[in-house]
Formats: C-alpha cells, structure tokens, sequence
C-alpha cells in the first residue's frame, strides 16, 4: 500500500514546486502578519465606511483579513494552481509520458503508486500549511505581539488545508481516470477554477449568492471560524468529499488499461 | 516447460485493429523473436504481459501466473525494456538505476556496473538531455540489472550503433545459455536470426508463421553462384531442370537455386565442366520475412 522508496522519489522530482509554492504562501502571510497592524486596519475600516462594495470584504481584524483575503484568496489560487500541477503530473502525466511502466514494472503495484502518490500529495499540503502557521505565528508575534488570535489561526489554516485536501481529491481522480494529460488537467484545473468562481461571484451580490450552494469552497466557512459560529459540519463534509474522491482514483487505476 | 503462455488472447480497438484469438508460448531458455509490421500488435500483446491492459477474451500468464491480476508477482520475475523509453522526470540515468534497484532491494549493483562497463555508458547525466542511443543503455542496465529469468524487450537496439548492436546480441546469447526465457520484438533481421529459436509473424493482430528459426532456414532452398570460364559452358543450365534465376553472359555467371536433394546432380552436371568459381548465397531470412511483410505469403 504504502512504499518509502517511491514516496521519495515523488517528494525528489516535486520538490521544486513545494519550495517555489512554499515561499510565496509565506511571504505573503508575512507581509500580512507585518503590514496589517491594528493601527493600519482601522485605517482602512474607516476609509472604507462609505463605500458600497468593499473590495477586500470585511476586515475589521487580522484574523478577518486572514480569513478573507490570505485563505479567501492568494492561497486558494496558489494551491489550485500547485494541487493541479502535481495531481496531474503524479498519475496522468506519467502515463502519457510512458514513464509510468517503469514504476509499475520495478514492481509497485498500482494500489501503491496511487495511495503512495495520494499521501504525498496530502502531506505535502500539511507541510506546506504547518509552515504557513508556524511563519505567521512567527512573524505576528514579533510584528504586533499578542494582537494575533492563534486559536482562530490554527483553525483557519487546518481547515484551509481540509479545503485543499478535498479540492485536490478532484484533481487526483481527474489524473487516475485520464491517460492524457490534457484531458487531466482540463477536468480538474476546470472543475478547480469553476468551484473558484462560482465561490467569488457567490460573494459579490444577493442575486448570485445561490451559487455558494454548487461550490465547495463555501464549505470553508471562515467568517464562522472566525466568530464562533457552526463551520464543523462544513469541514467534515470536505473530509468526506476527500476521502470519496482519492479512494475513487484509487479504485480506478487499479482496473483501467494503461497505453504503456 | 512453458514460461509465457499467451491463449487466444482478443483485444480489439477497431475491427481491424487490435490482437485476435492470438496464441503463443515461449519455453524455458527458449528465445521468442516477435516480429511483423508496425501496428501489427505486437506491443498490444506485451502489454497484455506486463498486465497493463486487460484482455477482452483469453488469457496471459506468465510461470502460471495470471499477468493481469498477479501482475505484481509476474513482474518481480522481468526485466522489461519498453519499446518507446520514457524515463520518469528529473533524474539522472544513476538516479533511475539506483531507484530501481532499491525498489527490487538488491542486494549488489553488481551486475548493472558490469552492464554499464560493456555497453560504455555514462549514466551520471540527465535522463532528459541524453541521446537515444544513450538513453536506450540505461533502458538496457535498467531490464537486465536484476537478472531476471523472464526478459521481454520492445525493439531492443533503437538507436544502438552497430558496434553496440552486436554486444546486446552478446548479451542475449549469453542470457539465452543461462537458461532465460525471452521474448523479443524487432525489426532487424539480423538481430533476430542470430539470437531467436522460434520466430513468431504478427500480422493485423494474428499470428501469420510460427517456425522455429532451424525450419525456416531449411525450408528455404540453398541458392549458388557459379562462374564459368566458357560462355558455351552455361548453356548447360540454361535449358534444362535446373532453371537458373539469373543468368550474367557478361561475366559468364549463373544463379541457381536449388533443393538440397537435387545437390548431387548439380555437382555431376558441373564435373563435365570448366568452373572457374562457385559459392553459397547466404540464405537470410529476410527474404522469408519481407514476404510476409508485403503480404504476399498469406492473406489474412
């Protein structure tokens, strides 16, 4: 099921994009973490008072701004974007190349290059956000000391990671059902920038805002993380869209032919 | 003993596409030369060993061992060289190596440095940036580092200079006397005649000839050039049972080809004369092929 040697040839051939995706999520939660003191986001508040659509949405405090600009936002798109480039070039990438007859016949059977790649995908996630934590709380506590609320941190950032776990469920099973890449990458940057969109528009008038309801973003509550409301329910339901979607890839590799 | 049994194996992509009720064996220490047209399905079908695909009727297997849902256990006795090498992302031909051999946990890289010692290769560079020949050696050390008992090779010696052709035909002679049992596809003639006991011709997905190489090479008549130093002399075989194919006055020089049992009458023919040369045209079988390439043998 699970095979040490292939996890670090995945980690070896991915680890550029983990670093260059790293480093940009935690320069940026440090820029936050650095620039949105209270003094300045009471600025803003105030500038923003009159304005009918206010385009950083609601950021009366750090963790809001977090909320919804950081994991609302830069971090969606960037993780899109590294969940799309590895899903694809783990499994459907490396059919279409061929290269994948060599995994399969060193031998590793196909159960374990799947569950081996899908834990590799999900814990370089837990990594990338652990760092991302461990980078704000840092830079928070040396910034604005004491004015970060870290609970309400923790819990954004788990379940942005829970929120990324499922999304990259869809983009795994794109790449187990596919043996070209293009169509992998079709279906799940697709369905990926779709449920992306569908999440932005859904926030920008009461007219659109039933399309919160075709999107799985919405899930990722953190306007309730953020005030203690209900967004347990959302976030277990991302655990299960998860789980459906990388044990589905999983069942498919196993049983289709592969053009090797 | 039979160590790859393939069994009216069916898989069809289009009507006329794809292998039919196709059948064959390879015996241990047996070399199995695969050969036909491109397209023919000869990759299909070791694909199918390698439980890659699926059959649609039939059966693969490999030491009895189904290839499509043991193939785990099949592969750990293969070595595989595919016919178009794609080598994962990123490596360099050392890294793949080494991979490889801890994924197989052996012990001793032994047997791929005296591999990578016979066919001259560098594999400290990138797998991306290498040239085909190159790339097809570590292809090569990769099949047979782990000393497989079972090799399928897909066009072995693409893009292998000559001098290179020769050692892997080395190479698989020396496997073949230690007893290996291997299947092999290509379209090099040569390569084929001077490494395969049997010679299997793929056609439109079935299996057209199935001759042990010996059969084929016998089958065929032996064909001589004989020069004469009188031009009144090749009369004699211009008009009578031996028919001669080609007939040079120019030089003086006649082609014939005949069957062995007609030997000794040649020879009593030929007693009466002035010869002035005679020599054996090396029969190759590519005569044997070419016509089963073009069609002409067998309508399918």
């Amino acid at each position: 099921m699970f095979n040490s040697t292939l996890f670090r040839q995945i980690a070896a051939s991915n680890h550029k994009l983990f670093i260059v995706i790293t480093a940009i999520l935690s320069a940026l939660i440090t820029v936050i973490m650095s620039v949105f003191v209270p003094s300045t986001i009471s600025q803003i508040a105030e500038a923003n008072k009159n304005a009918g659509l206010n385009p950083l949405g609601d950021i009366s405090t750090l963790s809001d701004f977090v909320g919804n600009q950081y994991f609302g936002m830069f971090a969606l798109i960037l993780c899109i974007i590294y969940t799309v480039v590895l899903g694809n070039r783990m499994i459907a990438g490396q059919v279409d190349r061929g290269s994948m007859a060599y995994h399969l016949a060193a031998p590793i059977s196909r159960t374990t290059l799947t569950v081996t790649s899908a834990i590799y995908l999900v814990s370089s996630l837990a990594v990338m956000f652990a760092i991302v934590f461990g980078v704000g709380c840092g830079v928070a506590e040396i910034a604005q000391p004491g004015k970060l609320d870290i609970s309400t941190f923790l819990t954004l950032t788990f379940g942005f990671f829970l929120l990324q776990t499922a999304l990259s469920g869809i983009v795994f099973v794109a790449s187990c059902v596919f043996n070209r890449s293009s169509q992998s990458l079709t279906l799940g940057a697709g369905i990926s920038i779709f449920f992306f969109v569908a999440n932005l528009l859904s926030g920008l008038s009461s007219k659109l805002e039933s399309l919160k309801h075709i999107t799985i973003i919405t899930l990722y509550d953190s306007k309730a993380i953020i005030n203690d409301g209900s967004y347990v329910s959302g976030l277990i339901i991302l655990i299960v869209i998860g789980i459906i979607f990388f044990a589905a890839g999983i069942v498919t590799f196993r049983r289709k032919d592969l053009p090797l | 003993m039979s160590i790859i049994q393939v069994e009216k194996l069916t898989k069809s992509f289009t009507t006329t596409k794809g292998i039919f009720n196709l059948s064959l064996t390879v015996n241990q220490g047996e070399v199995f030369g695969f050969i036909g047209p491109n397209g023919a399905g000869k990759t299909t079908t070791i694909r199918h060993l390698l439980g890659f695909t699926k059959p649609q009727s039939g059966k693969a297997s490999i030491l009895n061992l189904d290839c499509w849902s043991q193939s785990q256990q099949v592969q750990r006795h293969l070595g595989y060289l595919p016919a178009e090498i794609a080598f994962p992302e990123n490596m360099t031909g050392m890294h793949l190596i080494r991979y490889l051999s801890d994924l197989r946990k052996l012990r001793n890289m032994k047997k791929a440095e005296e591999l990578i010692h016979r066919f001259e290769l560098d594999p400290s560079g990138k797998l991306s940036r290498m040239s085909k020949g190159t790339k097809q050696k570590v292809g090569i050390v990769c099949a047979f580092m782990h000393d497989p008992e079972i090799l399928i090779l897909d066009e072995p010696t693409t893009g292998l200079d000559p001098l290179m052709q020769a050692v892997f035909i080395n190479l698989v002679q020396e496997e073949k006397l230690k007893g290996r049992s291997i299947l092999m596809s290509s379209h090099v003639f040569e390569e084929i005649e001077s490494t395969c006991d049997r010679i299997g011709i793929i056609k439109q997905g079935r299996i057209i000839s199935n001759m042990r190489t010996e059969e084929i090479r016998n089958s065929s008549k032996r064909t001589y050039a004989i020069e004469f130093f009188e031009r009144t002399d090749m009369a004699l075989f211009e008009n009578d049972a031996f028919k001669p194919k080609e007939v040079d006055s120019e030089v003086g020089r006649v082609v014939i080809e005949i069957e062995d049992s007609k030997i000794n009458e040649l020879l009593r023919a030929l007693s009466t004369i002035n010869v002035k040369s005679m020599r054996e045209v090396p029969s190759s079988l590519e005569e044997h092929f070419r016509g089963y390439y073009k069609g002409e043998q067998i309508d399918v």
